[in-house]
């Protein structure tokens, strides 16, 4: 299987959580439906284009920003500064799985962007390193001594995650469908597993390059 | 066509964005890394103020007009060719009951932060003066001090400037290319100049090494990637990451050629090996803006 692969940096970033509203907490990697979101921009997606995504990367620390935010109550639309999470030197490895012709357009798009990219909000500039295709092959767990020990922070969906992995409870938007004029989410449960665990049970995906792969829907 | 400027930048001042106060101590802004250091940064916001105010009082910007209805915002009669400064920096025109109206920033800036640690510096203050004249007791204060070289990406999405959808319609707002590199040209010449002021001290901002360009696929090539060598209390640009990112390509597209470096000698001693990473582009700062400034003409054909 081939699928497209992109080495993301970004300086700072905050990918806020949903419920997060007297202080901006981030997710420690961009949700699904950010990435989504910055792959439908690139394609100028006016619907939805079906397309599975992987997400992994890391962090170096993480620090605060106090800044004024705006709010829409009931009556009037007010300001107040708050504390915004922010990560701090994040480097992202997104796999994506398409129709051969999407990912090439996702490719097309990029060499023909007319803005510098964001993901998460529209200041939390990328960096992008690399943009290529990468063969994707299933390693079966029985041939390997030692297990698969996960070097990268990455996102697990649960029914994915392999017996003996631990890792932190997330629900991460995927897509929406608007329903009376409000956004209604389908989410997905993963776990954030971070670096160090093993794997030692399942069978797991990789690519040519020794990078995992866990893919938020299934093949 | 070329569609992306970005420029990274190192700069040399003393504390440049507080937070607020714990007790009596004026505290700046902070981050830490997984070295264990604490380093302090001037946000993106205050930056943006900076360059607007310069935009102001140097080039006779006008400022977008400003409403309270709720909140403090732009008035809806705030339109790109009335303000440089919302062509360049955007804004959300919000009301209630209906989705607010919205311009991305076509420029875009990253946190000014320090490239040297924070080392718990303070200055200690008192009104003793005043408080001598009514024989009261003064008030001390601390205020966290930091004097270090900072680092910031400036990208600006040459596609961008000087376009603008029209509230409710399909109609768009095009100014010509003239005024489109005129903007740009000005922004970059605040840059040069940049300041800050800041509990009466003002804090120079201008460039000491700079490196960028213009490119075909608007990406902050440099974000990340310029930093500080200490050795023997002298201070050396690291090259190896500019040199990587020089060889770098993106689909086939070199960035090297399209990139110029411009420094202020006598601050860093490498200058002889930045010199030879990027034969002939290496260039005054002064030098630098003249070139990057023709680019940016060239690519809108004025």
């Amino acid at each position: 299987m081939r699928v497209l692969k992109l080495k993301l940096f970004q300086e700072t970033a905050c990918y806020k959580k949903p419920f997060a509203f007297k202080t901006w907490e981030t997710h420690p990697l961009p949700p699904y439906s950010t990435v989504i979101g910055m792959l439908h921009s690139i394609l100028n997606a006016e619907e939805y284009i079906s397309m599975s995504i992987s997400v992994q990367g890391n962090y170096e620390s993480k620090f605060t920003n106090f800044q004024s935010i705006y709010f829409y109550k009931p009556k009037e639309i007010t300001k107040m500064p708050l504390n915004i999470h922010l990560l701090y030197n994040v480097n992202l490895i997104i796999h994506v799985r398409a129709e051969n012709e999407i990912l090439e357009e996702i490719v097309f798009g990029i060499k023909n962007l007319n803005e510098h990219l964001s993901l998460g909000r529209k200041e939390d500039l990328v960096r992008i390193d690399e943009v290529k295709f990468v063969e994707v092959k299933e390693i079966d767990i029985d041939e390997l001594d030692d297990g698969r020990k996960i070097e990268c922070p990455i996102y697990i969906p649960i029914e994915q995650l392999p017996e003996d992995v631990w890792g932190i409870s997330y629900r991460l938007n995927w897509k929406y469908k608007v329903i009376n004029g409000l956004r209604q989410w389908e989410k997905i449960n993963v776990k954030y597993v971070e670096s160090g665990e093993i794997i030692s049970y399942d069978n797991f995906l990789q690519d040519e390059e020794g990078d995992l792969i866990y893919f938020n829907t299934p093949l | 066509m070329k569609r992306g400027l970005t420029v990274t930048i190192i700069f040399q001042a003393n504390s440049l964005n507080y937070v607020g106060k714990i007790g009596n101590i004026i505290e700046i802004k902070k981050l830490s890394r997984n070295n264990g250091n604490t380093y302090t940064f001037a946000s993106r916001q205050c930056l943006r103020y900076d360059i607007v105010r310069l935009g102001n009082e140097l080039f006779n910007w006008k400022l977008g007009t400003v409403c309270k209805n709720g909140t403090i915002q732009f008035t809806k009669d705030t339109t790109i060719d009335k303000s440089e400064e919302v062509d360049l920096f955007g804004y959300m025109i919000t009301e209630s009951k209906s989705s607010a109206i919205t311009r991305p920033a076509t420029v875009r800036l990253s946190h000014a932060i320090s490239i040297e640690p924070y080392r718990s510096d303070m200055e200690f203050l008192t009104s003793k003066g005043l408080a001598d004249r009514i024989g009261e007791h003064p008030d001390p204060v601390n205020i966290e001090q930091h004097q270090s070289f900072y680092t910031y990406t400036v990208t600006i999405d040459l596609e961008k400037i000087g376009v603008d959808k029209k509230t409710n319609s399909d109609e768009y707002i095009v100014l010509d290319n003239k005024e489109r590199a005129k903007r740009v040209n000005q922004l970059l010449t605040i840059l040069k100049v940049l300041n800050r002021n800041i509990r009466g001290r003002q804090e120079n901002l201008s460039p000491l090494f700079i490196i960028g360009g213009v490119y075909d696929i608007p990406n902050p090539f440099f974000q990340g990637r310029v930093d500080l060598l200490t050795k023997g209390g002298k201070y050396y640009i690291n090259t190896d990451s500019i040199k990587d990112t020089l060889e770098l390509t993106l689909f086939d597209k070199s960035i090297k050629e399209n990139t110029y470096i411009g420094l202020v000698s006598g601050i860093f001693e490498n200058k002889g090996e930045i010199e030879k990473i990027l034969p002939d582009r290496v260039l005054s700062i002064e030098e630098f803006f003249k070139v990057l400034q023709n680019e940016v003409k060239r690519v809108y054909g004025v």
